[in-house]
């Protein structure tokens, strides 16, 4: 029997309001890292939770290497769940590498989305004559050495510097923990997916507002590739959180809400 | 050092064998090689026999493909001969006595049988019409294509003026969103046909002739998967979009069944419409893809992807 679109992308959807909130994960995570923000939406939104394929608890066998070597394939889950659930006039919010699928499926289809949240993102991860995007392409070519060698070493070589936030040791387990959990080979490719994507000259093509949520001390997406995102998307709101490290909806839920519910008080002029 | 311990019943045997530790590592390393080189051609040997067969089986579906093509052309020349000869015919020819009659001096217009021949005229003329637009629809299958660089906005004037519309029927907005050094490849014949009957449909639902039609039509790219019939293949390549808005605010509902033949706005549609049906089968000449959509505003939008070469 075929698989719903739902089943593939392990879909959970909660809360009772009109307008939907559709949470996407970033790379090596899944849809439970979103815990600590979703029950302050609950009472207001419909909130659409998902893995992207080959993540989570996500339908393994759907996974297609050719697919998923571009982001447009991962945007493709994105626009197969609004499809299936009927979706519009979503608000869109992005973890890292999620920011930028967004983006794709917001250029695809301008009217599924009403309004984004970029948590932590990035328009390319490597250094360019103009541009900082905070890696080298050898660097980035050598993690990919590790992951294919050491997995596990990768793992938790990586959790920490993600995650920051020293003090809570669990979040970092958590990582690590997901990272491991995931298929090597499909975390690897998604990892060189996601590194090698250059998405600047999309951000300009985006139409609607767009809240960038930077946070402090972040070693995936620096405060200048923030900033930059912020520049070349016309309706922008730029927040520099106090959080630290690539994941403050995990380490820092209560200042990430505020931040979020702030834009989207201004944006649908509730209160 | 490898022992062997050989016990007798009135004593034992040690058997020591050694070889230089630096040795040995060489020796185990380059049967490790040896066996990592076996398993790769092994590995390596299969791989090319499933690849051998997956070859043979697509040129057995490479033949019926071809078998199937054949067939399929050599119906379509003689539907295009059936279109373009057979049933025209006998419709001039019923035209001609019907004409022949109504000159007869006994028939006049205000007659039964004149307003009779009359109408039988009319319908000739309307089914004429229908043909001739079905053997241009049946013959843009055999077209051979042009691919030169074509320009989208003089495409569109191009098209807006073949239509004989003015600005005060039809005002159109033309965004560009192309980089400068962007070429499409194309045919232009075809892409000009494409605006022309886009055109003709956003315009032919006004009864009201002080009405202008508004359109709005913008250009950019898009990344797409190439395979859109083969299952699981994956390709990704950057597409032509163009965006064709209708900001007529018409009564449409967006299906598939627009693009059918003969597809109808609603029920009191009395005309027998091929244009969009005409549309699709051009887009689909030209490898790309037409579907529609509306927003808030309640405009239909047309939105077409085409390879840029």
């Amino acid at each position: 029997m075929n698989k719903t679109i739902s089943q593939r992308n392990n879909v959970n959807i909660i809360g009772n309001g009109n307008q939907t909130i559709l949470f996407a994960h970033g790379f090596g995570c899944d849809q439970n890292m979103w815990r600590f923000v979703t029950p302050s939406f609950i009472d207001d939104y419909r909130i659409v939770l998902f893995d992207y394929v080959g993540c989570g608890q996500s339908d393994i066998n759907q996974y297609n290497p050719a697919r998923y070597s571009n982001l447009n394939g991962y945007a493709q889950d994105i626009i197969n769940i609004c499809d299936e659930l009927d979706l519009n006039d979503v608000i869109f919010v992005g973890h890292s590498v999620s920011s930028m699928i967004g983006s794709l499926v917001s250029i695809k289809f301008p009217d599924l989305f009403s309004a984004m949240v970029f948590i932590g993102p990035s328009a390319c991860y490597i250094n360019d004559t103009q541009y900082f995007g905070g890696f080298g392409k050898k660097e980035l070519l050598e993690l990919l050495d590790v992951m294919d060698n050491n997995y596990l070493g990768w793992a938790n070589f990586l959790a920490p510097i993600i995650m920051k936030n020293e003090d809570k040791p669990e979040l970092v387990k958590e990582l690590e923990e997901s990272f491991c959990a995931t298929d090597p080979i499909i975390t690897r490719q998604f990892a060189e997916t996601t590194f090698f994507s250059d998405n600047r000259k999309d951000l300009s093509r985006i139409k609607i507002p767009v809240l960038i949520l930077q946070c402090s001390d972040d070693a995936i997406a620096p405060d200048a590739v923030g900033e930059y995102i912020a520049q070349q998307i016309q309706d922008s709101s730029y927040v520099k959180l106090d959080a630290t490290g690539h994941c403050p909806h995990m380490s820092h839920p209560e200042e990430t809400i505020l931040a979020i519910t702030n834009f989207l008080n201004k944006q649908y002029q509730t209160v | 050092m490898n022992f062997t311990f050989e016990e007798y019943n009135d004593g034992y045997t040690i058997y020591a064998g050694g070889i230089q530790i630096n040795q040995r590592n060489k020796f185990e390393k380059a049967l490790l090689e040896s066996k990592k080189i076996a398993q790769k051609a092994v590995e390596e040997n299969v791989e090319l026999i499933a690849i051998r067969n997956t070859l043979l089986e697509t040129q057995h579906q490479l033949e019926l493909q071809l078998r199937k093509l054949s067939r399929k052309e050599s119906f379509q020349r003689e539907l295009s001969k059936v279109l373009s000869h057979d049933l025209q015919e006998p419709l001039r020819k019923i035209n001609l006595f019907s004409s022949r009659l109504l000159e007869n001096e006994d028939l006049n217009h205000e007659t039964d049988l004149g307003r009779g021949l009359l109408k039988i005229s009319r319908f000739v003329e309307q089914v004429r019409h229908l043909l001739e637009k079905l053997e241009q629809y049946n013959g843009l299958e055999g077209k051979a294509l042009e691919h030169v660089p074509v320009n989208i906005e003089e495409a569109v004037l191009k098209a807006k003026m073949d239509c004989g519309l003015s600005s005060e029927k039809v005002n159109i907005v033309f965004e560009n969103h192309l980089e400068p050094d962007k070429k499409f490849l194309s045919d232009n014949r075809l892409v000009l046909i494409l605006f022309r009957e886009l055109l003709v449909h956003a315009f032919s639902y006004h009864k009201n002739d002080d009405y202008t039609s508004k359109i709005k039509i913008s250009v950019d790219t898009i990344t797409e998967n190439v395979f859109t019939e083969l299952k699981d293949a994956y390709k990704y390549e950057e597409c032509l979009r163009i965006v064709f808005e209708d900001n007529s605010n018409q009564k449409y509902i967006p299906s598939t069944s627009i693009f059918d033949l003969f597809w109808k706005l609603d029920a009191e549609d009395t005309e027998l419409r091929f244009g969009l049906a005409y549309c699709k089968r051009i887009v689909q000449l030209l490898d790309g893809n037409i579907t529609t959509a509306t927003n808030k505003k309640q405009s239909l939008k047309f939105i077409i992807t085409l390879p840029f070469k």
